[in-house]
């Protein structure tokens, strides 16, 4: 979204949004890590006291054993022998459950290596004396419990069975204090998820509460865009409507004074010319001159002016025939065609034929036109294609523009001449820039006095469509 | 059988045309062409819509056909008081046969395209401009009648 280059007003909340989101994924994903090992840290507890219960229990089954031998030696019957055999069988079960629980505690592995041996000397000595019993010498049995030996190896064993719990305690307080740390982590580590989500859902609900703001504010900017884009082209409507009743009062009102103009100094002329001198008939045509000029500008203007509000739609047409058509209508009624040397490359262009045709008419007419006097007129129409586009040239080697004119000659009623010394109205140039543009086109202008013109237009290639 | 008609009636270059034109100037210059033409064809004329309409009907003061004989050609200016030439064709075209057939040449000095469309939509027969020059107009008439009387044929429009 373009809101989060955080130029555009409200920058900011993307920049949190997206900064909530790396830290509730982040809090979550470390919560859980925390959480399996607060669980990992429990059930090492767990462990710990398991072990010690196991050292508790090869510490009680000895004395057991111990205290069942006593009862056999004093009593001798079999219900004793037999509560001896079952206690001293019972012993080595914690010690190997003690061994299995601490295989990865080396300490605990010598010592419960140590304790294992200590407890079968114990058991032995116990059996021997049991054994003098039932050979019915119980005497020597009470003087072998006498020397003490035996006592020394419980004692031994009882110390280190003491030793290891101890050093379990040790290890129990270590993991406690683990589990109650990962514990207290896990726990801060979730509320910060928590908490992450939470603003979340509060930042979504605001930034959707001006996505939602900013709509609605777009649609209202398009429906008053929608209603002066209407009202534009209402105006335009009303523009074109008046340039088109303009141009309907010029067709039929103008030119009906003008015909009578014209009309009847003919008349004149061809009744009562004999009764004129010289002068008067000279008068009389310098009359029918101007206002055939006058038609012709009226004309010209009409063209203009069409030109101006018409629709044109262009349309791969081809330049030779433009051309063609465009000398046929630069030839006088009866005379030869113009000197124009038509070099055309590429021949479609994008162009309105009508509108081409008149482009073209008026550039080689004007090129024709304005020569210096007693010279005949040279001129050139070529096209070359540059990157899809077809430039159109019109050269001649007339008395070329001044640049500072340059702008000046392509704007309505814009002459630089008296119509004595080169007739025209002075609408030619502006209708040629006005088509040029009406078909999308560029127009220019490469000219200096006494170095001939060349006036160019680009228009896209007719090829390709 | 249009063969038979066409040689068997009165020739059509001796009908009268009916040019309804407001403008004096132009009223005079286009007699004085058809003089200078050489045209044969009387002309008679009216200064509106209202009367073109009025002459073809025979109504009010048209009403003698002696004096306001049925034309074989109107020449139709556009631009016109009261009724426009667009309207006087209109309604000439919906009047029942013979008169609907009634050739009708605008003779105008518009150019522009709503009007020489809508002209031709209505049923014109024909469409030239009024040009500057008498030398011009001359022409335009000369050319009207070798298309039409010469060279070509009209339809009968008497009942």
């Amino acid at each position: 979204m373009e809101g989060a280059g955080g130029g555009t007003p409200g920058g900011w909340r993307w920049v949190l949004l997206i900064a909530i989101v790396v830290v509730a994924v982040l809090s979550g994903l470390f919560s859980i890590f925390a959480v399996t090992r607060f669980r990992a840290a429990e059930a090492w507890v767990q462990h710990t006291i398991t072990v010690q219960a196991q050292l508790e229990t090869i510490r009680t089954r000895l004395l057991g054993a111990e205290s069942a031998q006593r009862g056999y030696l004093i009593t001798g019957g079999q219900g004793e022998l037999d509560q001896f055999h079952a206690r001293a069988a019972e012993v080595m079960v914690p010690i190997d459950a003690v061994r299995m629980l601490t295989r990865d505690n080396p300490s605990q592995q010598r010592r419960i290596a140590e304790v294992e041996r200590l407890a079968r000397g114990r058991l032995e000595h116990l059996e021997a004396t049991v054994r003098l019993r039932a050979s019915g010498e119980q005497d020597a049995a009470i003087e072998r419990i006498r020397r003490g030996d035996g006592k020394l190896l419980t004692v031994e064993v009882l110390r280190l069975t003491e030793e290891g719990i101890a050093e379990e305690a040790r290890l129990l307080e270590a993991r406690n204090r683990t589990a109650s740390a990962t514990g207290t982590i896990a726990t801060v580590l979730s509320a910060i998820t928590l908490g992450a989500c939470v603003a979340l859902v509060v930042l979504g609900v605001v930034v959707s509460r001006d996505l939602v703001r900013a709509n609605e504010a777009t649609r209202a900017a398009n429906a008053q865009l929608e209603r002066r884009v209407q009202e534009r082209t209402r105006e335009l409507q009303d523009a074109n409507q008046g340039l088109e009743s303009f141009g309907y009062s010029v067709s039929h009102d103008l030119r009906a004074p003008l015909r009578s103009v014209h009309g009847f100094a003919s008349a004149l002329r061809e009744d009562y010319s004999e009764q004129l001198p010289a002068e008067g008939v000279a008068y009389i045509a310098r009359i029918q001159a101007a206002a055939s000029r006058m038609d012709q500008l009226i004309q010209d203007l009409l063209n203009y002016s069409r030109l101006s509000r018409a629709q044109v739609q262009v349309r791969p047409v081809s330049l030779t025939k433009a051309i063609e058509q465009a000398l046929a209508q630069a030839t006088p009624p009866a005379g030869t065609p113009p000197p124009v040397d038509v070099r055309v490359g590429p021949d479609l262009v994008m162009a309105e034929s009508v509108v081409l045709t008149q482009v073209l008419t008026n550039l080689i007419t004007n090129a024709l036109k304005f020569t210096r006097p007693g010279e005949s007129p040279r001129v050139a129409v070529t096209s070359v294609m540059q990157a899809g586009v077809v430039r159109v040239s019109v050269r001649d080697e007339g008395i070329g523009i001044d640049p500072e004119h340059h702008d000046r000659i392509f704007r309505v009623f814009e002459r630089l001449h008296n119509t004595e010394q080169y007739p025209g109205t002075g609408i030619g140039l502006a209708i040629v820039r006005k088509g040029v543009e009406r078909m999308g086109g560029r127009l220019a202008l490469e000219s200096a006095p006494g170095a001939g013109s060349t006036f160019w237009f680009e228009l896209p290639s007719g090829e390709a469509a | 059988m249009t063969q038979f008609t066409a040689s068997s009636a009165a020739p059509p270059t001796t009908g009268s045309i009916l040019v309804a034109e407001d403008e004096e100037d132009d009223v005079l210059l286009i007699q004085r062409a058809f003089k200078k033409a050489r045209v044969a064809n009387p002309l008679h004329v009216v200064r509106d819509g209202q009367q073109a309409v009025e002459y073809l009907a025979g109504a009010g003061p048209y009403a003698d056909r002696q004096a306001n004989p049925m034309p074989v050609m109107l020449l139709l200016d556009l631009k016109m008081p009261r009724k426009n030439g667009h309207e006087v064709l209109e309604w000439i075209r919906a009047q029942p046969t013979p008169l609907r057939r009634l050739p009708v040449v605008v003779l105008t000095s518009s150019r522009e395209a709503p009007d020489v469309n809508r002209a031709f939509e209505l049923g014109a027969s024909s469409y030239l401009l009024k040009p500057v020059s008498i030398d011009g107009l001359v022409q335009v008439i000369q050319t009207l009648n070798m298309y039409w009387f010469i060279m070509g044929a009209v339809p009968e429009v008497n009942e």
